[in-house]
């Protein structure tokens, strides 16, 4: 589609711990997963997130700055629940003018498929 | 009330009761000064300025400046994304459409990230805008400007 700027980001490792996901920073601190986050997936399976909203900064995070580089397999974006029910996904979806994911290929998003929704289906 | 400038908040724009009071303060000003407090923003914080216009601007012809100027500002795939959530609900689709031909010679950069993002807002069963959204695509697909392949939305609702 064209020549992106690229602004790395420090994003977060999602993990599935103790029936609810996790956001793991570089330095090991585990918080529940919570609020709206980008995603990407990359050629190990691992899924990284980070907020749209990138603290300080002013500006906001996108799927290119997450990746800063690396191989993607798969991209999108997930709401996780609110303070009463951290660490749990509402949904997700395939959302990324970047790298277009198909909808076809959710499984490579590594979430539940139940809470999968096609971005413009 | 003496006059507000973005950059005085820069560093005050942590949380949202901040970004509330701000709005109240934006609201008691003529609507061409928020506005234009709103660019200033657009340089401070990209979201914030957007929930500001969505929140203290009602002119359209303001609003649609708004969004003609991210068109001309935006400079990778993901970003207009945050134009159209904050400014479609206050536009229209069909007048967001609009602006996106009007603006395609200028901007078509702009224009052809945005039409990837306008797949989560047209609805598909409204027939009239699916037929606008489908032109615009064919018209900027002419022009040769990059856009994502959007076949597979068009050969199901087109």
């Amino acid at each position: 589609m064209g020549t992106e700027a690229v602004h790395p980001v420090d994003g977060y490792r999602l993990d599935w711990q103790n029936d609810r996901w996790v956001s793991v920073s570089e330095s090991g601190v585990v918080r529940s997963a919570t609020g709206r986050r980008i995603f990407i997936v990359t050629e190990d399976g691992t899924i990284y997130v980070s907020p749209r909203r990138i603290a300080g900064a002013g500006r906001v995070a996108s799927h290119a700055d997450l990746a800063g580089g690396r191989d993607v397999l798969y991209a999108g974006e997930i709401q996780f629940s609110g303070r009463t029910n951290r660490g749990q996904i509402r949904w997700w979806n395939n959302q990324s003018g970047h790298y277009l994911p198909g909808s076809e290929c959710a499984q490579q998003g590594g979430m539940p498929l139940d809470l999968f929704r096609p971005f413009g289906a | 009330m003496a006059i507000m400038h973005a950059i005085d908040y820069a560093e005050k724009l942590r949380d949202t009761a901040t970004e509330r009071e701000l709005a109240k303060k934006l609201r008691s000003l003529p609507e061409e000064e928020r506005f234009a407090f709103i660019l200033e923003m657009l340089e401070v914080n990209l979201l914030v300025a957007l929930e500001l216009a969505s929140a203290c601007l009602r002119r359209q012809d303001l609003l649609t400046r708004l969004l003609e100027h991210g068109l001309a500002q935006v400079k990778d795939l993901s970003t207009i994304k945050y134009w159209l959530e904050h400014l479609i609900p206050r536009l229209g689709v069909r007048r967001v459409l609009g602006v996106l031909r009007e603006q395609l010679d200028a901007h078509p950069f702009g224009v052809g990230s945005a039409l990837y993002h306008m797949l989560g807002y047209v609805k598909k069963d409204d027939t009239n805008t699916v037929d606008a959204f489908r032109e615009l695509y064919d018209e900027a697909s002419r022009k040769g400007v990059r856009l994502p392949d959007l076949r597979g939305f068009f050969n199901k609702h087109g």
